[in-house]
């Protein structure tokens, strides 16, 4: 009994001393964590997808279903800025469209691309000396306003014009020169031999 | 098999033939028949000269139909056409000079609906620009007829002889239609220079060709044969 009454004054007076200083332990976990954090080396974006993808070594099918869905990702995005962004969708598409050309006038000996940029236009159309001026149409299957035509022609000097809505258009971007003509500008385009000379 | 084969060549055969008989149609016939719906006075002048261009190989059927059904169709006065028509013919009989360049500036007016007058007036400048080159080759020694047996003296095969001398008057012409000086000779030089080099480098035209040219023709060659046609035109 005597043993009983001593160990709970002994509790009461720890409890009395803890409850003093409790105030010294408030907030000391969360300093502790701030503290160790600190310490730690910061890891950067490149750590980071290293670990990850070390991580997915384990599996090879959700490593290739994370490259597909980056593709994806990515894909929609490059074409969601080119809708987006005029400019860029502008640049791309004559780009492309003379990046096809090319190809064609290297493939097929003498095919002569003719690209005109109108947008809005009704019709376009390019007359030349190659057949006595009478309009071949151009045409813009993308709608994108660049309206082209591939043409195949003998070697020779030729002299045109683009007709956009009924408007004569003489002077050329892609043209090797121009010249004046009945008071207008005709574009001069070279088509060259690349096999025997005449 | 075999009669499937036989079937798609018959087939192939049926769809091309046609098709080349259509192309190998036109003939001086169908040109005489364009001519004498124009109802002009010359007709037999005009049929006569490109007659003779048919023959030299200076024209085609298929061109001149073309020309004389883009001319009747046109709006304008029957004189005018008549004298364009009779401007071409007597360059292509009287003077034998190679025609595509006026047949070809001819159409490209049409096409841009100017007046029948500055088309008379172009084929005109053009016709005696031709004559013009053409002597001065000949007085440079570069010819095409055999009959010329002096020494330096280069022969050319027809269709190399007009392709020098229409490249040349087109030169000479596309300058005079600028509005730069005939006097400038240099700038002229200059102008046939640069034409020829890109001919020879997409080679349109044999190297020696343009040497010879170049060598032989100078700067104040060519600008005596722009006030000689100035001249005639103020005449």
């Amino acid at each position: 009994m005597h043993e009983d009454k001593l160990e709970k004054l002994l509790r009461d007076t720890l409890q009395q001393e803890v409850s003093k200083e409790r105030h010294y332990l408030d907030g000391l976990e969360k300093e502790i964590v701030a503290e160790l954090t600190g310490q730690l080396p910061k890891r950067g974006w490149l750590q980071t997808l290293t670990r990850l993808f070390a991580q997915m070594q384990r599996s090879r099918r959700r490593q290739l279903a994370v490259i597909g869905i980056t593709a994806v990702i990515f894909l929609f995005l490059g074409i969601f800025v080119s809708e987006r962004v005029p400019l860029v969708h502008g640049l791309f598409s004559v780009y492309d469209k003379q990046q096809k050309a090319t190809i064609a006038t290297n493939s097929d000996e003498g095919q002569l691309l003719f690209v005109m940029p109108a947008p809005g236009a009704q019709t376009v159309a390019v007359v030349g000396s190659f057949n006595n001026w009478k309009p071949i149409l151009l045409t813009d299957e993308d709608k994108d306003g660049i309206w082209l035509t591939n043409l195949p022609l003998p070697p020779g000097r030729y002299e045109y014009a683009f007709v956009v809505d009924g408007r004569w258009w003489g002077q050329d971007p892609l043209a090797d020169e121009y010249v004046r003509s009945f008071g207008g500008y005709n574009s001069v385009r070279y088509v060259g031999y690349t096999g025997d000379k005449i | 098999m075999k009669e499937l084969v036989f079937l798609a060549f018959v087939a192939c055969l049926l769809t091309i033939v046609p098709t080349q008989i259509t192309l190998a149609e036109t003939t001086s016939i169908d040109v005489k028949e364009e001519l004498q719906s124009l109802g002009l006075r010359s007709t037999t002048e005009i049929m006569s000269a490109i007659e003779t261009g048919f023959l030299q190989g200076r024209l085609a059927p298929d061109e001149m139909v073309s020309l004389l059904s883009n001319l009747a169709a046109y709006n304008g006065e029957r004189e005018d056409k008549e004298t364009i028509l009779i401007t071409i013919a007597r360059a292509l009989k009287d003077d034998s000079l190679p025609v595509t360049m006026l047949i070809g500036k001819v159409e490209e007016g049409l096409a841009r609906k100017v007046s029948l007058q500055a088309i008379k007036q172009m084929v005109s400048e053009r016709a005696s620009l031709l004559a013009e080159v053409r002597d001065l080759l000949y007085t440079n020694l570069i010819f095409t007829s055999s009959e010329y047996g002096q020494e330096n003296c280069l022969v050319l095969p027809l269709p190399r002889f007009d392709f020098l001398v229409t490249q040349i008057a087109d030169t000479l012409a596309n300058y005079q239609e600028s509005g730069r000086s005939p006097l400038e000779g240099y700038l002229v030089y200059q102008e046939m220079h640069t034409r020829l080099s890109m001919l020879e480098r997409n080679a349109i035209i044999p190297a020696e060709d343009v040497e010879l040219v170049l060598e032989r023709i100078k700067p104040e060659n060519l600008t005596r044969i722009l006030s000689n046609v100035l001249s005639q035109q103020q005449q």
